[in-house]
């Protein structure tokens, strides 16, 4: 069954997340940082009429700064159940439409990624969007481990 | 006597250099011959005056005889000159020179030569402003492509400028074909034309930002050629400089030469 995911960039590497899980693309914001919040937010800010916390995975995934000229930072934002987290990325690449997925083991990434999009030319990891909400996640990301 | 008049043969002989012939003859016969160095008279002193001959001629007319004999005499071309002397109304006798006719012509000669000189040096002098006048708008030349290339080249960071908002209008249009796309998905099957229209607004994005990467690379192109050009132009200028300046030597050359020219002109008038 076709699938519609937003392929985007974590440095160099491409990730995906089901589209159903986003609620909007943004144009990078002015972010409030809270003083004491874990690493991997950058803290908060204001879209619309509403304030989303602002996280960033690359930290936590190890992923240097790239200082690519060609690349356009954005701010996906994932929705679950009347939750928001803006997620910094470095670049949006396209929407994806396929069918080829694979599953692989949850121990990777705490189960935040559980399948990946099988292409011709590249694999891409799916990064579960409703999963980055619960509770494990968030501890783990609050942590100082890496994986 | 017509021997007296022999003492005159010395100083006539030495005044022509020793080049000429000078002869002494009575109303018979050569008395005294000096041979000279150039033209070579085939007489000696005793042999008798030849009928014809310009010797001959000046005591039986009583006047001075003056010819110009051809080099296939001689094998020199000469001039002769007899003079009759005369006595109580008679010729007693006579003196005759041979001197080449390139001595008496060379005056003439060196004037049109010194004459040829100066006009050559004339022609030359007016070919070289010819030359320095090409050199000078060569020079200009130069210039004016000089301002033209740096005027391109300002056109080409003004284009810049367009492509760089181009790129920023087609990268607005991607995040907005992105978010249409993910309402048209939100709104199921209702949105399903929207959908299509948000997935050719990101194609246009796309091809815009495509574009937006050709034309730089053209601009880059162009800039990269303007600077050769400059490269080139300079040395252009640099050469176009001495070819100048080599002008303005020959010119001064030109210069001494025709003032050297003028002076042998005076001095050949004046021999």
């Amino acid at each position: 069954m076709l699938k519609q995911y937003i392929q985007f960039k974590l440095g160099e590497q491409s990730y995906a997340v089901e589209m159903s899980c986003v609620r909007e693309i943004l144009k990078p914001v002015k972010v409030l940082k809270l003083l004491g919040a874990p690493e991997f937010v950058q803290g908060v800010a204001k879209v619309r009429d509403s304030v989303i916390t602002i996280i960033d995975l690359r930290k936590k995934f190890g992923i240097l700064d790239t200082n690519s000229e060609n690349e356009e930072p954005r701010i996906v934002v994932l929705e679950c159940q009347a939750e928001s987290i803006g997620l910094w990325v470095n670049d949006v690449v396209e929407i994806l439409e396929t069918d080829t997925i694979e599953k692989i083991p949850s121990i990777v990434h705490y189960g935040t990624i559980t399948e990946i999009i099988k292409l011709e030319a590249e694999l891409i990891p799916i990064l579960n969007g409703q999963r980055l909400f619960t509770e494990k996640v968030a501890e783990w990301l609050s942590s100082e481990d890496r994986i | 006597m017509i021997e007296q008049y022999g003492q005159l043969i010395p100083l006539i002989y030495d005044s022509l250099l020793g080049k000429a012939t000078v002869a002494l003859y009575d109303c018979e016969k050569y008395l005294e011959v000096r041979q000279g160095s150039v033209v070579k008279f085939p007489v000696q002193n005793g042999d008798t005056l030849t009928e014809g001959t310009g010797s001959y001629n000046s005591i039986h007319t009583g006047k001075k005889v003056v010819e110009e004999i051809a080099a296939h005499a001689l094998g020199i071309a000469y001039f002769s000159v007899a003079y009759p002397l005369v006595e109580n109304g008679e010729s007693i006798g006579g003196m005759v020179v041979a001197i080449s006719s390139e001595m008496l012509h060379i005056n003439d000669k060196l004037r049109d030569t010194a004459h040829d000189l100066a006009s050559s040096l004339e022609q030359i002098s007016a070919a070289i402003e010819n030359i320095a006048s090409s050199a000078q708008d060569l020079s200009t030349s130069g210039l004016n492509i000089s301002q033209s290339s740096q005027n391109v080249y300002e056109k080409a960071e003004e284009m810049e400028e367009v492509v760089q908002y181009i790129d920023s209008v087609a990268s607005d249009t991607k995040l907005l074909g992105l978010n249409a796309s993910i309402e048209a998905a939100r709104a199921g099957e209702i949105g399903r034309g929207f959908g299509v229209v948000a997935s050719e607004i990101r194609s246009m994005a796309v091809s815009s930002a495509g574009s937006a990467k050709d034309i730089r690379k053209i601009i880059h192109g162009i800039r990269q050629l303007i600077g050769k050009m400059s490269e080139e132009m300079a040395k252009f200028g640099a050469n176009t400089q001495e070819v100048s300046a080599s002008i303005e030597e020959i010119g001064a050359s030109i210069e001494s030469l025709t003032l050297s020219a003028e002076q042998l002109e005076e001095m050949a008038k004046n021999l």
